[in-house]
């Protein structure tokens, strides 16, 4: 296993729609094994960094590695195969309108599993729990969820194919704290058993704090990447701004700790 | 590559079985493969050791966990050693055998007949609150219509404008071709015919009547509902799935006035001017094949023309526009609000659009050759 070159590799990424320049030269390492955040004022091109590392949109310029290879020149059979082991989170959950949350999770399954149609239904049934819905949830359309269980749908079917790496584009925005939390033990479990690799576009204080290992910050169409104190000392005024009201309860928080019945995350809200 | 090592003790009679490799769910043939090898007779317990494997995902987990059940049925005692112990908690919360309690029921004789008979009393039913939902939508749309005709300030001109923009001007084209192409056909056909009998001159009242009182607005009308009643659809049928038209509606805006009436009076105005233009191209080809293949000069064309052909033969095609207007305009704003968000329903809706469109089209137009008759017009 290789641990440490990085599993996928940004380098000099420069995307623009039109005259407006989201990624200036950008360059990010996303190493194995790691839960990368990745923060950034709405519209600063988080959305648009996961597209094109996603090949959903073709940068103007710049390279991505994943292991080594240049995802942007590789043959697009070879791109999909790679692809069979990434799970992907949509910000607005994309699932297909047209099918049951039961089909919308097993199509993967279907399409690319050797496994026979029971094990599909019974690891759907799986995919939901481990996402925090109710096995009913399964026979009903995607319009008629709630947005939060439609995020859920959306992560059980990225996770339908148990994948390596996994694409979160503000996962637990639109969940309540409590959901938002195990959605966090969740990704940690995840993560410690399946040796995965996480990157999540997120504005939750609460993930960030807890189980990211590094953060990166898209500030001024650039990244600023580290871990979070090393981030929290970084004087940018952006980054200051941003985590400049839960520094303070971050410091309030060994006060707390000390109160046995007080869980070890920091209470962090972002007000946005 | 994942592998498993078995190792028996002869002393408990028990077999561990050790785990090394990557156990995932794109091996689950290979799975199936290792762990119905395992020798079963006289073993009193097995153990499944996950220690060695770099990777063990859920999937391959439940399938370990399903061949470990078996076991346990058929009286061997099981543990599991180093599973990820959030899987479990995953594995037991399944709903109680949900795939094996679907066998097919026993089929009477009376089972079928009655889904049939009860498929058929909710299809007659439906049908019904469709129609009713149909109708209520077009008398709801009337008065919308009706009260933004007598306060214009609620009128939404530019989108009016933008309307007859899309569903008349753009039309301009395939209209012209439509009309071009109707009149050659009518006129080699009528002309080839008549000529034989000597009576050539009738190939202008052939063409004029067919084409003023009937194929014109017809041919127009069905074009425009293939274009714009789908078009219709589509539109307000997406903006329905955005929740568009839940915002309109909570802003205070009345999604008719603003979605419906400006589409339907747009149609109102562009379906007769498209069929007046339709009707001017069609004659106008006709002269023009008239000169070059029957000898009819085109001063005998207009001669005749003026000389047989009444107002009244254009007014009752023309008559007919506003009315077919109006369906195009219902059936497709109509079919939009009905969409209830997949994609699938999208289609649905739009293809029935145009169906239900062109099929009341003719169906009135039915209705008007009846009318016409009776009152002799
Ligand atoms: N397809 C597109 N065409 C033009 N501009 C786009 C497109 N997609 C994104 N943008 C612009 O790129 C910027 C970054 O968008 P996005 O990555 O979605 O932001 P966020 O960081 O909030 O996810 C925004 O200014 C957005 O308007
Ligand atoms: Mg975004």
């Amino acid at each position: 296993m290789r641990t440490n070159a990085p599993l996928i590799s940004i380098k000099q990424l420069v995307n623009q729609f039109g005259s407006q320049c989201v990624h200036d030269h950008l360059d990010l390492d996303i190493h194995n094994h790691e839960i990368l955040g990745i923060v950034g004022g709405s519209g600063s091109g988080k959305s648009v960094l996961l597209r094109s590392i996603l090949g959903l949109q073709r940068p103007y310029s710049g390279e991505i590695f994943f292991n080594g290879e240049n995802l942007l020149q590789i043959s697009t059979e070879h791109f999909s195969r790679i692809k069979h082991h990434w799970g992907v989170l949509f910000q607005r959950g994309a699932l297909f309108s047209s099918l049951s949350v039961a089909d919308n999770i097993m199509l993967p399954m279907k399409e690319f599993s050797p496994l026979s149609p029971l094990e599909q239904k019974e690891l759907m049934y799986i995919k939901l729990n481990m996402v925090g819905l109710e096995s009913q949830v399964a026979g009903k359309y995607p319009s008629q969820l709630s947005g939060g269980m439609i995020k859920r749908v959306a992560l059980a079917r990225a996770l339908a194919l148990d994948p390596i790496l996994l694409f979160l584009d503000e996962p637990t925005s639109g969940l309540d704290p409590i959901s938002a939390a195990e959605f966090d033990e969740l990704i940690v479990s995840l993560h410690t058993n399946l040796d995965l690799t996480v990157v999540m576009v997120t504005h939750d204080m609460d993930s960030l704090f807890t189980i990211c290992d590094r953060v990166a910050v898209l500030v001024d169409k650039n990244m600023v990447v580290g871990t979070l104190p090393e981030i929290m000392e970084t004087p940018h005024p952006w980054i200051q701004q941003y985590f400049g009201g839960v520094r303070a309860l971050a410091r309030s928080v060994p006060h707390h700790q000390s109160a046995p019945a007080t869980p070890h995350k920091p209470t962090g809200q972002t007000n946005g | 590559m994942m592998d498993l090592q078995t190792q028996y003790h002869e002393a408990s009679r028990s077999l561990t079985l050790t785990l090394t490799g990557d156990w995932q769910q794109s091996g689950a043939p290979r799975i199936h493969a290792l762990l119905s090898q395992v020798p079963t007779q006289n073993i009193s317990a097995i153990t499944c050791d996950a220690t060695q494997a770099s990777r063990l995902d859920i999937s391959a987990a439940w399938l370990i966990f399903k061949h470990m059940q078996q076991w346990e049925q058929a009286g061997i005692a099981i543990q599991f050693s180093h599973f990820p112990k959030e899987y479990f908690a995953y594995f037991r919360q399944l709903p109680p055998d949900d795939t094996a309690t679907q066998p097919l029921q026993p089929s009477a004789i009376w089972q079928p007949l009655q889904e049939k008979v009860s498929w058929l009393g909710y299809l007659l039913t439906d049908s019904l609150t469709q129609l009713r939902s149909a109708i209520s939508f077009f008398g709801y749309t009337l008065s919308v219509t009706g009260r933004g005709l007598l306060q214009p300030r609620r009128l939404r001109i530019p989108s009016i404008f933008y309307h007859v923009f899309t569903t008349g001007l753009q039309a301009i084209p395939i209209i012209v071709l439509l009309a071009c192409l109707i009149s050659i056909v009518i006129t080699y056909q009528g002309g080839s015919e008549l000529k034989n009998l000597g009576a050539s001159i009738y190939t202008v009242d052939l063409v004029a009547v067919s084409i003023l009182r009937e194929l014109g607005v017809l041919l127009t009308a069905i074009m425009v509902a293939g274009r714009s009643s789908s078009a219709f659809a589509a539109e307000i049928g997406i903006m329905k799935t955005n929740q568009e038209i839940d915002a309109l509606k909570v802003a205070g805006l009345n999604p008719y006035e603003i979605l419906v009436v400006p589409r339907i009076l747009a149609l109102l105005i562009a379906l007769p001017l498209l069929t007046l233009l339709a009707d001017i191209l069609a004659l106008a080809m006709a002269a023009l094949i008239s000169t070059w293949s029957l000898d009819i000069s085109t001063d005998q064309f207009v001669t005749r023309l003026q000389q047989n052909i009444e107002v009244r033969t254009f007014l009752a095609g023309i008559i007919k526009a506003p009315f077919f207007a109006t369906v195009i305009a219902i059936t497709g704003t109509w079919n939009g609000m009905q969409v209830d968000g997949s994609a699938e329903s999208l289609g649905k809706h739009t293809t029935a659009a145009v169906v239900q469109a062109i099929f009341i089209v003719l169906f009135l137009d039915a209705v008007f050759s009846i009318f016409y008759y009776s009152i002799g017009f």
